[in-house]
């Protein structure tokens, strides 16, 4: 026989309340779902998000970058932004699901170890699930505070169109030991962000060339879990926002070969100022490398797309300003 | 057999013990009741704040004159997304000057931190400010080894073995257990061959195995006993490592259950308190209370010295809030539970006799991200107690100096400011002032110095930092 244990009524108010203290602008209501798995332990772990449409598949999350129904971050930016929050041990279908005990519930890609596809957004809400929650827990509809997750839409991309964003969030969870056995619960969260229909330029969605390098080259490809990041630090280059304009412009490269042969990641003084032909950052992307040079970059994946490798070398050429728009990148 | 490794291991906790690095002289009772233990009648925890805490949303500056209460509003923003935390929203403490030594600047605690401030205003709180290594290494697991190991040079003849780890090996034989872990597994810093160390995650779930069909246990335990024993006195040094384990994890399999129902009995008030704050910390920290009690009533076989219990969840790159949120939550959680736990100390008349140290792998970049703050050099760390000088120690980073510079490995504009400190003079201190140990001693077998190594390398030590 499993362990089950008699539920307290349903805490609504409680829901309600933390939905409150998110302190975002647009969430209606609270919405929980179970996020998938046999509807015997879907209770195990739910999900909590305000805004779900349609609300008849609770597990695909759509709005449109900056509708204030459900992007809380409320403006046009090329991100959505969803509140969310788990719950656990939950009474939201009390007719079919009353197992009580979860154990361990753990986010995909939500550990700083390296991993290519880490997302800081699912790590603070693991934190949550981990200091909110102090699992092993038999508390009923105990629940986590909100955390944004955001999902970027696709592009602008150099001279293509916006189109619809998407991410999965996916959660695997395992009740304490009830009778010998242990009891899954997998959940998925889909979410999709689609661009605005008026507005989806990259002078609408970049503050000028600089950041659109950063949001859509280096956060995509290069700062990654265990390569450009603070966790691996590959080639001593930190290329995440906040410090990679300093990291590349007239910073010698640790590579000997790139350094015997007077290359700078970006150089904006000296002999080689404003020269793609002579920055390694450049030739690494381009994969115009000699020998002793190491990789093309970004390694074991395809090329950086033609259209942002001729943005980066136009900003070069430009003399690599942190601020503003250089002319021919803004399409 | 009645159980499985896996059995005896999930019930049981570890232990590890050798007589392979002790010398074999201390595996004689007589001779190591012939050194009197330096610690004495007191106890020292180790508070780990595991992913790396924000130490300038920690320890944040109020006025200007160095200019870093504006250096820090440049770099953490208000408003949506915005880290900042304003004056008025800091606990600053009234009693006890919370100025910077180096610069006057007024300093205000996190406002979750606010039962530790209390606690640094009754003079029972150091601050040690700017804590961190040479060449610091931005990697969770690597940097919270170099602080384990208090070893950033690898030098190899500390490789591998806790600060802690060294001490107890030193003073214990190899069946003696002066080291509790609060955790599934050994805590780095406790780790040693040299002694026995052990883990529990709850006193109430430890035991010698069991099955369901068989209340005689005693067989069992005799045979496993047996086994032990005979395994601890081979010549072989893998051989012996694994009998001193089973023998010791067998001891404290005894001696420790029954530390549960004690404290639960005798200190109600208290139990039931931890239960009211309902947090890891809190609960962690009340084993910690239970063992204490333990060892401070004469329980038999008990006498754990060493403490260590980590905190998770401060890997703040996203949703780190900034006088509330998440990061607030973290430091309620510890200042709540450090301060209920030091009450327990002290209604049981031994708050002089427990010190704490509360440690990071590192802080956070100074600018922030998006709503939260990547990997980054120094930060503070506290000294907690009856018995330490409370006050600020130490200078704050200085945050108009971003260039790293003191950093061979990083010459690039990285968003980190310099340390002031060397976090192995902060471990020394304590060793020195508070385990007692020789300052010779701690040199030659716990914390060597760096040796041939560039300037800004620890190469000469401060074991008298003036907190203890």
């Amino acid at each position: 026989m499993h362990h089950f244990a008699q539920r307290a009524p349903f805490g609504a108010s409680l829901v309600l309340s933390a939905a409150i203290l998110a302190g975002s602008a647009a969430p209606a209501h609270a919405v929980l779902f179970g996020g998938g798995g046999s509807s015997k332990y879907d209770c195990l772990l739910v999900l909590d998000t305000p805004v779900n449409d349609p609300v008849s598949k609770p597990k695909r999350i759509r709005c449109t970058d900056g509708d204030p129904a459900c992007d809380a971050d409320g403006v046009i930016n090329g991100t959505c932004v969803f509140p969310t929050a788990v719950c656990v041990n939950s009474s939201f279908n009390i007719a079919q699901c009353t197992i009580v005990g979860l154990d361990d519930a753990l986010i995909d890609h939500s550990l700083d170890n390296g991993d290519p596809k880490f997302d800081t957004e699912y790590q603070a809400l693991q934190s949550r699930i981990d200091n909110d929650l102090d699992l092993p827990t038999t508390d009923v509809d105990s629940c986590t505070g909100f955390t944004n997750i955001s999902v970027d839409i696709k592009g602008p991309f150099p001279g293509k169109a916006c189109r619809r964003g998407k991410k999965k969030m996916k959660i695997r969870s395992e009740s304490t030991v009830m009778s010998g056995k242990r009891f899954k619960d997998n959940d998925s969260l889909k979410m999709f962000c689609d661009p605005s229909p008026t507005m989806c330029t990259p002078q609408t969605i970049f503050a000028g060339t600089f950041d659109r390098m950063q949001r859509q080259v280096f956060d995509v490809s290069c700062a990654i879990g265990g390569c450009h990041d603070s966790e691996g630090f590959a080639g001593a280059l930190l290329l995440e926002s906040g410090t990679s304009h300093g990291a590349l412009v007239d910073v010698d490269p640790v590579n000997g070969a790139a350094f015997l042969a007077g290359f700078k990641r970006v150089a904006t003084t000296g002999p080689t100022s404003g020269d793609p032909a002579t920055s390694f950052l450049m030739l690494k992307i381009q994969g115009d490398l000699e020998a002793g040079m190491g990789e093309r970059m970004p390694l074991g994946s395809g090329k950086i797309s033609k259209g942002f490798r001729d943005i980066i070398e136009l900003w070069i050429l430009a003399g690599a300003p942190e601020n503003g728009w250089v002319a021919g990148t803004d399409q | 057999m009645a159980f499985t490794r896996r059995q005896f291991l999930k019930r049981a906790g570890v232990a590890a013990a050798s007589s392979m690095i002790a010398p074999s002289i201390f595996g004689s009772p007589f001779v190591r009741n012939a050194f009197a233990d330096t610690i004495g009648d007191r106890y020292l925890v180790v508070l780990y704040l595991d992913g790396g805490n924000d130490g300038l949303n920690t320890i944040v500056p109020i006025d200007d004159p160095a200019g870093y209460r504006t250096a820090y509003e440049m770099f953490r923003g208000a408003g949506g997304g915005g880290i900042r935390i304003e004056p008025g929203e800091l606990s600053v403490p009234s009693v006890v000057s919370a100025q910077d030594p180096g610069t006057t600047t007024e300093l205000g605690f996190h406002p979750g931190l606010a039962p530790l401030s209390a606690m640094y205003d009754a003079g029972n709180v150091a601050v040690i400010q700017g804590c961190g290594y040479p060449d610091y290494n931005l990697s969770h697991a690597t940097s919270q080894m170099i602080w384990e190991t208090a070893n950033p040079t690898g030098n190899p003849a500390i490789t591998g073995s806790g600060w802690a780890g060294r001490h107890l090996a030193l003073e214990y034989g190899p069946q003696d257990i002066y080291g509790v872990t609060i955790d599934n597994s050994i805590a780095g810093e406790l780790r040693t061959s040299g002694t026995s160390v052990l883990a529990i995650n709850r006193l109430s779930r430890f035991g010698f195995p069991f099955d369901d069909f068989d209340t005689d246990e005693s067989i069992y335990a005799e045979a496993f006993q047996d086994l032990a024993n005979q395994a601890a006195a081979s010549p072989q040094p893998l051989m012996s490592l694994l009998g001193n384990a089973g023998a010791s994890t067998y001891d404290a399999t005894q001696a420790y259950p029954p530390l549960d129902d004690l404290y639960e009995t005798a200190r109600s008030g208290f139990d039931i308190a931890y239960s009211a704050l309902g947090t890891s910390t809190a609960k962690d920290l009340r084993e910690v209370a239970k063992c204490i009690f333990g060892v401070a009533t004469g329980q038999p076989n008990v006498n754990a010295r060493f403490y260590q219990v980590r905190n998770g969840g401060y890997d703040t790159h996203a949703d780190q809030g900034g006088a509330t949120g998440r990061h607030f939550n973290l430091h309620d959680e510890v200042a709540s539970a450090v301060d209920l736990f030091f009450q327990d100390m002290n209604d049981m008349g031994i708050g002089n006799k427990v010190t704490m140290v509360v440690y990071s792998e590192f802080s956070r970049r100074i600018p922030q991200n998006d709503n939260g703050t990547d990997h980054g050099s120094q930060g503070p760390m506290f000294v907690i107690g009856e018995a330490v000088n409370g006050g600020m120690y130490g200078n704050h980073p200085d945050i108009l100096d971003l260039d790293g510079s003191e950093n061979t490995k990083y010459t690039q504009d990285n968003g980190n400011a310099a340390r002031s400190t060397d976090f192995r003079d902060v471990f020394g201190t304590i060793l020195k002032n508070w385990v007692n140990m020789p300052e010779p001693q701690i040199l030659s077998s716990v914390l060597p110095l760096d040796t041939g190594a560039p300037d800004d390398f620890w190469t000469v030590q401060d074991f008298d930092l003036g907190f203890l």
